[in-house]
């Protein structure tokens, strides 16, 4: 573990990559503070400038984007009282007040710890729970690595914004995108009609690009025209003292702690962890009553919670493949394209690489604190700004990066076409990341179901052979029997049958 | 209530567009079961448990059944809706939103798609500084900004900046 760590550090530490992992982040507070801009939307559309990269210089970038978007959120949590991303919900309930009072610099001050320490926490859990997960996965057969993948997907529906019913028919069609082009086994054409441009199936980046580019942009269209009126017209930060810190770690820890578990569950998501850990920060609180009024630790723990899921969610993704949100979806798709197969071989086949990713998390943290630190006021000032002026660069972005892929317009219209698709199903209410994971799992799931049927001579059963393998089954069928019993009862009682929480 | 009555109704249209959704929703996985099972009756194959049609034929049956339910459920809160709005005695006209907003929000979109269409048609045609600009002042005019010269400034600046990116420094063949 000390060796990783020390090839991590000498990798991230290269001039390049610390100055795209600051790139990252200083971007990634930008875009997290602006509401209707979204940490999938900014990694895939950074998709394209990554290509001429070699893999770590291009994590590094997507990695900053993604630590920085958490402690962004709350920007606009605080002074507008409206979240730049879903996680930050929470800490507009205490942040707001605070701000309210003429103490918004000192909201954004704890707000600022809050994500340092949390995302500190969650790397540390991270750092030394994937190479201990990671030897066990290596031991997972076919069926085993078919399950799991058909387990996070359900996980994935059941627990996204919106009902499973929706989340279940987004995974389906995420499925069958998955299915066009190539059988993967015996070079059948699946869903080609005839065209050869289709039989290397759709390309992936205009997918990602499609759902989480055009799509977003196109649902955002209400927002042109509205500029912001802001709680105080400037604002510094004010860091707390470290005695009044030292004073709320529970809090902290609390934040840390849903974090991290909750981001390692695929596809969960970070707005049900700063949820249940606001809860459970103001049930143990001496001072629970003042939640929701201006109490600093309602702002620590959310915050914290939501940088520690940066930790949980690397969990999944290095060791199993598996995303825990989003953002993480569209970075196991950047794995992809820079050559890198993602899964249970990726700590064996690149297992400096993942020491680096992990590293790079750690270092994009201490960043993001000084960056926030040093440019607070002038991401303030974009925050005012009509945000209407911003969708034309990222549509360009969105063009180039599908252009890009393979250098053919035939991935611009497929981007535009599931632009239009994610619109259309976004308006409706389809969490499009089940959508997007449906289209990133399927190949693995397909490829492992076959390979286990084969090997075991056709024999269905080797997907119960062992213990773990039911396990699994049990927990499929304990989700699909949990919704419905969910479904039934709210249906009776006249509830709309939804689920408050997202991935971002 | 009458049919127009409804129609004005908010929620009503809402769940008339979900109903729709689960229509095509249907359609599609009816259509991949039938053209991926065309696929198999025309090929040759072993018998195998499990083939290139096995799991493509399982997602669209399972599309079409999730999409009826899905369908279903809408047919029933539409019927619920009604019969509450029948009940409350309202006239049918509820929550109406502004007509110019909802219309310039879908001109916004529209505009946006077709401007999107056209860059795509026209990349490798056009030289891409003067594409750009063009996509630039077209979206940032549908999207408000004023039609003077600080909107055309800004377009030649992205187009510039985007050029220098993507050509000079990243070397993409556009």
């Amino acid at each position: 573990m000390i060796e990783g760590f020390v090839v991590g550090i000498s990798s991230v530490m290269l001039p390049l990559n610390l100055v795209l992992l600051a790139a990252g982040v200083a971007l990634g507070l930008l875009v997290g503070a602006l509401p209707g801009l979204t940490s999938p939307m900014a990694i895939t559309v950074l998709l394209p400038i990554t290509y001429p990269l070699e893999t770590e210089p291009a994590l590094m970038l997507l990695m900053g984007v993604y630590v920085g978007t958490k402690l962004g959120g709350s920007y606009s949590a605080i002074l507008l009282r409206t979240p730049g991303t879903p996680s930050a919900a929470c800490t507009a309930m205490d942040g707001f007040p605070m701000a309210e009072r003429g103490e918004a610099g000192k909201a954004l001050g704890y707000a600022t710890i809050g994500s340092t320490f949390g995302g500190i926490f969650g790397w540390i859990i991270a750092f030394a729970g994937v190479p201990v997960l990671a030897s066990v996965a290596i031991e997972s057969s076919n069926a085993d690595i078919a399950l799991i993948g058909i387990l996070g997907l359900l996980m994935v529906s059941a627990f996204t914004r919106g009902s499973m019913l929706k989340g279940l028919i987004g995974v389906l069609l995420g499925l069958l995108i998955a299915s066009v082009g190539l059988d993967p086994m015996d070079a059948t054409n699946r869903y080609t009609f005839g065209t050869t441009a289709l039989m290397e199936g759709i390309p992936f980046t205009a997918a990602l690009i499609g759902f989480f580019g055009v799509a977003v942009v196109l649902s955002d269209m209400r927002m042109v025209g509205r500029t912001t009126q802001l709680m105080v017209d400037s604002v510094s930060l004010a860091l707390p003292k470290i005695r009044d810190v030292a004073r709320r770690w529970q809090a902290i820890v609390i934040g840390g702690l849903y974090g991290t578990i909750v981001g390692a569950i695929p596809g969960v998501g970070a707005e049900s962890a700063t949820w249940m850990a606001y809860a459970t920060a103001k049930n143990r609180s001496k001072h629970g009553d003042r939640f929701g009024t201006g109490e600093p630790d309602g702002i620590l723990t959310p915050e914290a919670s939501n940088n520690a899921l940066t930790g949980g969610t690397m969990v999944p993704m290095l060791t199993l493949g598996l995303p825990g949100d989003g953002s993480t979806a569209v970075m196991l798709g950047a794995l992809v394209l820079h050559g890198v197969e993602p899964g249970v071989l990726l700590m064996q086949t690149s297992g400096d690489l993942v020491y680096t990713l992990l590293v790079s998390l750690l270092i994009a943290t201490v960043l993001m604190f000084f960056i926030a630190l040093g440019m607070m006021k002038y991401f303030i000032l974009v925050l005012k700004r009509d945000r209407s002026f911003l969708f034309p660069f990222v549509l360009v972005l969105a063009v180039v990066g599908a252009f890009a892929d393979t250098n053919s317009v035939f991935t611009v219209y497929v981007a535009i076409f599931f632009g239009v698709v994610g619109y259309v199903l976004e308006s409706r209410g389809f969490p499009l990341v089940t959508v997007v994971l449906g289209v990133i799992l399927g190949p693995i799931i397909e490829y492992n179901a076959r390979v286990a049927l084969a090997l075991s001579g056709n024999d269905w059963s080797t997907f119960a052979g062992t213990w773990p393998r039911v396990g699994m089954l049990a927990a499929i069928v304990i989700v699909i029997g949990y919704e419905i019993a969910k479904g039934i009862s709210a249906k009776g009682s006249g509830e709309p049958v939804t689920t408050p929480t997202g991935s971002s | 209530m009458t049919g127009r009555g409804l129609l004005h109704s908010r929620a009503f249209r809402d769940r008339l567009k979900d109903l729709a959704l689960a229509v095509a929703l249907a359609a599609l996985g009816t259509f991949g079961y039938l053209h991926i099972r065309a696929e198999v009756a025309s090929g040759l194959l072993e018998q195998q448990d499990i083939t290139f049609a096995t799991l493509p034929s399982t997602w669209c049956a399972l599309l079409v059944l999730l999409s009826l339910v899905y369908a279903i459920s809408v047919v029933v809160d539409l019927a619920r809706l009604r019969a509450r709005m029948a009940t409350e005695g309202r006239d049918g006209v509820s929550e109406p939103e502004p007509p110019r907003v909802q219309r310039g929000l879908i001109v916004r979109i529209f505009v946006t798609v077709v401007a999107l269409v056209a860059f795509a048609a026209l990349l490798g045609e056009v030289p891409f500084f003067l594409l750009v600009v063009a996509f630039l002042a077209v979206t940032l005019l549908a999207y408000g900004r004023p039609a003077r010269w600080p909107t055309l400034v800004l377009a030649v600046a992205g187009g510039a900046a985007f050029h220098v990116l993507f050509v000079w420094m990243l070397k993409l063949p556009l």
